[in-house]
Parts: structure tokens; sequence; C-alpha cells
């Protein structure tokens, strides 16, 4: 996996609002709203429709599946547009099932995005296990091997701990269960790693389009010719008779756009994150030596694979919803686990799979970059977070 | 001052952190997940939390949701199907009280930075002749909550602020109205929120522990009747007992659910002379005197005094002044002199148990 790293070119950024939960979502781009803006001027219709704003507007839509086609090394009529991530990871796990002829229960791993995970387990489906660094080992693999499924779903970089899955792996899992369709979300993955490698080996890939800078409510998910799918939003068929709904034209176009760009940078932007990576764990581990990090060791080209902006801290004796109230009232932005519908904040099955104990889960924080990430920010963070942990340390929470 | 407004979703606390807004506070609000499973509002109560989220919106401040779901479960579910296995009678709303909303939440709020928290309780802290805080009871009689909130110490009594507490529902409705609130006729909640009305108190309690039937006897031993689950029957119960001919003139006068026994008796059987207590504290000096007695969340309170068992501590009988309903073991027993809390205990099952006729 492309990892580039190394201490050259670290850039410093300004304070103000330090927003460290990219992985939720980041600023768009201004490249992005330029676009947006330009297209807003033209009379676009209907892209289905068969006059002239119409046909500009399929024109539009046209040429951003080219261009995320290209990026991705795919044909263009593997892409289907649709409304985000969740859509996409719905679509490729439900769809396939949808469309099978096999009758076997579905496979995803252990840490997959409840997007994937709770389809597979809906249609009683299987976990695939990992370690503790949150990859797919030799032994699930061969704990799975044979299996008669048609789908096994594996995402690239985890959402929570930035453990990514190399497209070997990826490829490994394709030879041991042949006849399934192999789909990877990839939401993640599109702001650090090169995704034409990974969906070299893949069949489906799920992408969303306001996680690397684009407008939310978009993503697409590619599927591979020869990969049977079966709508799940029906009505219309607008999208190559597998999605429907009217195209957002103007998001659609956004999107490919930031994907392009944010593959373009990726390997600058790891290598900035790995820089900040360093000066925040040095900083940590001067300051706050209790806590602990996921994917500690990793570093670029390490056995412990890990996307650099993607950092998850385990504090030890502090309840995460504290130190997330104390942080934002600093101004700096972090989440931890994952919200359920009330909003509540609810225990990590990333991190359970990874074998961590519940009590140490119970003080996750995840902190995310972007583009905008400097070490300025690391150091920002470290001071507010120091200030934090040992606030709630010594008082309780 | 730095408030933190525990927001229910319901009119009560919403209007509650409108008034402290109005008294120039800082305010806060945080609506606590506590049951994660099914309730009449929905799993997680997700209406409920929209509802504060969405006042919390109409007035201008802040609003987050803290997850005591674990704590909720460890310190108000498990005792709650604990003791009706064992044959008490709990009040969860107590419980989450003492545990939830004035120990867990207060800490929670020690460490955020907060002065005080607020909720929309209909009671109110008031200063005593010593200028010592005692809890009291609400403006509104019928809403009156110090019972659920008799446990408050002095330290949490100085923390804590019950904005609605001097009004009556009816005013706090009228503020609602007049706010725009969107809670404003949001009716009232009920019973225990972790307990759907559709499911019932005994098939929660039976996901969770085995339930018996029990033989329903008269004082003379003599079987008159059946009950399926006796872990969920409680005195003075005359409802579901399985009589002949429906007898509802018989009340459940004790239970007994090692034996799987419950004995029913007339009115007068049901009354008693004393109260078994265990856990008394008062609240300041012991009162010598008369006492107003409280059995149960919206009881009427009967008069009495207090004698302290000399031999064990903490332990103590109630002597009504006439005969009064017994209590079922592990309910609290809340005193009052006037409408001041003056000291609280649990009913328990032990000592004398002479019919009075």
């Amino acid at each position: 996996v492309g990892l580039v790293g190394g201490p050259v070119g670290c850039m410093n950024g300004a304070g103000g609002l330090l927003h460290l939960d990219h992985a939720a979502d980041t600023p768009v781009r201004q490249e992005v709203l330029d676009l947006v803006g330009q297209l807003r001027e033209q009379s676009l219709g209907n892209a289905s429709a068969s006059h002239g704003s119409g046909r500009r507007a399929r024109a539009v839509v046209e040429d951003a599946r080219d261009r995320l086609a290209g990026v991705l090394g795919v044909h263009a009529d593997e892409v289907v547009f649709c409304s985000g991530g969740t859509e996409a990871d719905n679509l490729a796990v439900r769809g396939v099932l949808a469309a099978a002829v096999t009758t076997g229960r579905p496979l995803c791993s252990a840490i997959e995005h409840p997007a994937v995970m709770e389809p597979v387990l809906a249609a009683r489906g299987r976990l695939i296990a990992v370690d503790r660094h949150g990859l797919v080992t030799p032994d699930s693999l061969a704990e799975v091997a044979g299996s008669a499924t048609s789908i096994v779903s594996v995402m690239a970089v985890n959402n929570e701990t930035g453990s990514c899955v190399p497209p070997s792996v990826l490829a490994a899992l394709g030879e041991v269960i042949p006849g399934a369709a192999l789909h990877t979300d990839a939401v993640q993955a599109a702001r650090w790693l090169p995704l034409a490698p990974l969906m070299a080996v893949v069949d489906l890939m799920s992408l969303a389009s306001h996680k690397i800078g684009g407008p939310s409510g978009v993503g697409a998910l590619v599927v591979r010719r020869g990969i049977s799918i079966a709508a799940q939003q029906i009505g219309g068929g607008q999208e190559r008779d597998v999605r429907s709904g009217s195209h957002d034209v103007l998001g659609i176009a956004g999107f490919a756009l930031a994907v392009e760009l944010a593959q373009v940078e990726a390997a600058a932007l790891a290598q900035q994150a790995w820089c900040c990576r360093r000066q925040l764990l040095d900083g940590l581990a001067v300051h706050l030596p209790s806590v602990t990090v996921i994917g500690a060791s990793a570093s670029p080209g390490s056995d412990e694979q890990v996307v650099p902006g993607i950092v998850t801290l385990l504090v030890p004796g502090v309840e995460a919803e504290a130190l997330v109230f104390l942080l934002d009232r600093a101004g700096v932005e972090v989440s931890a686990g994952s919200a359920c519908a009330s909003g509540a904040r609810e225990p990590s099955h990333v991190l359970a799979a990874l074998g961590i104990e519940p009590g140490l889960a119970a003080g996750a924080i995840r902190l995310s970059m972007g583009p905008s990430t400097s070490l300025d920010d690391m150091e920002r963070a470290v001071t507010e977070l120091t200030a934090s942990v040992r606030r709630l340390v010594e008082l309780g929470s | 001052v730095k408030v933190l407004v525990a927001m229910s979703g319901g009119v009560d606390s919403s209007v509650a952190a409108a008034l402290l807004l109005d008294d120039g506070h800082e305010v806060t609000g945080v609506t606590m997940k506590l049951w994660g499973g099914a309730s009449d509002n929905g799993c997680c109560a997700i209406s409920d939390t929209d509802d504060a989220r969405r006042v919390a919106r109409q007035l201008g401040i802040d609003h987050h949701v803290f997850n005591f779901g674990e704590q909720f479960d460890e310190h108000v579910v498990k005792p709650y199907v604990e003791a009706h296995a064992a044959g008490r009678t709990p009040n969860p709303c107590i419980e989450c009280n003492r545990h939830l909303k004035f120990d867990k939440l207060l800490r929670r709020a020690d460490a955020l930075g907060f002065e005080m928290v607020a909720t929309g309780h209909h009671a109110r802290i008031v200063v005593g002749p010593s200028g010592a805080t005692r809890l009291a009871r609400g403006a509104d009689a019928a809403k009156d909550q110090s019972y659920v909130l008799h446990m408050l110490d002095s330290v949490q009594r100085s923390r804590v602020v019950f904005p609605v507490g001097s009004l009556t529902k009816y005013e706090v409705r009228r503020l609602a109205v007049e706010r725009g609130l969107d809670t404003a006729d949001k009716p009232d909640s009920q019973d225990v929120c972790f307990i759907t009305s559709t499911q019932g108190r005994a098939r929660f309690l039976a996901e969770r522990v085995e339930l018996h039937s029990a033989d329903v006897v008269d004082a003379g031993g003599r079987r008159v009747g059946q009950v399926d689950h006796v872990e969920t029957v409680t005195i003075g119960q005359r409802k579901g007992l399985g009589l002949a001919g429906g007898d509802d003139r018989r009340y459940v006068v004790s239970v007994d659910v090692a034996g799987r026994r419950v004995t029913v008796g007339g009115p007068d059987e049901l009354l008693a002379a004393r109260q078994p207590v265990d856990d008394l504290v008062w609240i300041g000096d012991r009162v010598d005197g008369i006492v107003e007695v409280q059995t149960s969340a919206h009881g009427r309170t009967s008069q009495a005094t207090v004698e302290s068992n000399a031999s064990v501590e903490f332990a103590a009988e109630i002597v009504w002044i006439s005969p009064t309903r017994r209590v079922a073991p592990g309910q609290a027993i809340v005193l009052y002199e006037r409408d001041v809390v003056v000291g609280s205990g649990t009913a328990s099952a032990g000592g004398s148990f002479t019919a009075v006729s």
C-alpha cells in the first residue's frame, strides 16, 4: 500500500476552531464550490429529460461518470451514483444477495461500518475475525475459505482505527472464496490511498463524497461488469436501472471532482499527516504517557498498516463522552464511538473486535485529519487533551 | 451561573430550562440516554431526545446527549428485577434519581465545569430555620415529586435547582404555551420508563428471572386462588388473584415469595398499627412528635410517630396514629413535617404483624 512518508514537507497552519473530525465530515473544497457555482449558472434540468436542459444535465452527470471511472480504472458503465456511503454499502450487500443464485450466508469483517454489517447480519451472515490491528489474518482467511456465499465485504480503511487492508489481502480473500462478489467500503480510503489498485482486486467499491471534500448526500457504488445486482431503491431506474431517483447533478459533478483531486493529493496528504501523527504521538508520550494509540507502532511501510490521518486514542480512567465535551468547549472537535439514533454515543464494536477491553474502549476518542491539519494543530491538540484529561482524571466523570 | 439542565423531552424540564435562561444563567441542556431497549416512546426514547433537542434549539441553548445506559442497567434495572425476584416492591424512579440524576450526572457536571444541575422535578429546596437546606413538596400537590427525591443529601441539595417546583403544572404548561415550546402539550410521563405498556411488567421480568406461580390463601391457610407470578404481587393488590367470584374486597396482606404463598384478607386485615422500617435516617434533628408519612409516590400521607429500635441501628417502627395499610417491603417511607422532608426509610417485612381490627 502506498503509504508514502518521511519527515519532509511538514506544514504548519493557523489556529482557530480546530476540526479534528475529518473522517466524519470534512469541509467542501474550494475547487468543488467553484465548479458547483459555475454549473448553477447554467440552465440544467432533470438529467432524464429529453429537452436541452435535460441533455445538458445528463452531459454533466456522464462527464462525472467518465472522470470517476478514469480515476478508478473501470468502465464508465460500472459507476452507479447514489446518495452516499451508506446507500452504496446497502446496495452492494443487499443488491448482490437479492440477485444471487446461491443462497449462502454473506460474509464481512468484524470491523465493518454498520452500513455493511447490519445488512450482512440481517441476512444471517458471518463475521470474519480480525487481529488486534484490525487486519484479516491468514488464519481467519483459512476459516472462511471455501464458503459458499455470494458476497464478501472487507473495508479498505477502517473509519475508527485507520487500519487498512492491503489489496493483496483483498485479493487473497477473493481467491479463497471463489464465486463470491468481493466488496470493499473505500469511503475512508479515498482520501489516503490510491483507489485503482484496490479496485483492481474487488468487484464492488463504495465511495462517499463528503469525506473527501465533496458535497454531502452523494456517493457511488462501483459494480464491475458481470456482477449481478438487484436495485434496492426502485421506481424510475434513472441510474442504470440499479438505482432509482433523479440525479443530483451538481452533487455528482462536485463528487467526481473531489475524488479526482483527493486521489491526486493522497500521497502528499499522507506525508503531511504522518508528520502530524508523529507530532501528536510524541507530544502525548510526554504529557499523557498513560494514553495508548491504536496502530502506535505503525509507520510508513511497517507491517502494522494504518492511514496516518485517523488516530484512535485510548485514555484510561476517562469517559470519552466527557472528554469530547471538554475538548469541544476548548474548540477542539473530535469524536468518540458512533452515534445511535438518539445521538448518544455507543460502545464501539470495532474496538471490541480488536480485543480492546470495554473499560479501556470507554475512553476511546478519534482524531482525524484533513488537508488543513498542521503541526501547530497537533501541538494545540496535545495541550487541550492534556488539560481535559487531567481535569477528568482528577475530578472523575 | 453555569447550569446543566437535564432535559427529558417533557414539558417540565423544557420550562425549567427556559426559566433558568430568564434568570440570566448560562444554560446547557443534556438528555440522559438511560434505557437502550424498547419503551413507550420508541427505542432509546429517541423521540424524547429529539423533543429535548428541539426545545433546546428553540431556546437557543446547546444540547448534548450523555449515554448512561450502563449505569442505568446496573443501578436501576438490575436491582428492580432482583427486588421483584426477592418479593420486594422496588421504586426504580428513586434509584434512578439516587444513582443517575443526582450522582452520575452531578459528578459529570462537576467534571465539565458546571456549578449547578437543574431538573424539571416538582419539588423545592427550602432553607430551614437553622439555615440548612431542606427538600420540600412542590407547589402543585398533585404533581409533587419530593417522595422520589427524598434521598438528596445536603451537598446535593446545595447543587441542584428545581425551577418548576414552585409552579403548578397548569402554570408550567401555560408558560410553555406562551413561549411556543414544542413540548407544551406533551402528555405527562407515566409508569416505569423501561417497561412498555404493551409488554407489561410480568413479561419484562420473565425475560430476566424465573417467575413462579403461587397459591393464594386466606388467613386460615385455606387455598382460595392462584397467581401466575408471585414475584409481581404487591401488598394491597386485589386483582388478578384468581379468587372465586372475582371477590374484590379481599386484598393481599402478605407475600411469601420463597414459600410461594400469597395471603389475602379483608380490608381490616390489610391494616396495621405499626410498620417496621429499615435504613431510617433523619434529615437534621429527629422528630419526636407526629410526622406525616408517605409510603408511595402518589399516595396520601398518614400521621404517625417514629419509634427507634434500640438494638438495631437504623431500624425503627412507624407507629400509626390510626391503623393504616401495610406497606409493601422495599417501598420508600418518607417522613414530612408539613411539606418538608424530615426523614426516610425503607419498609421492611420484619417485625410484628399484629392485625388491628
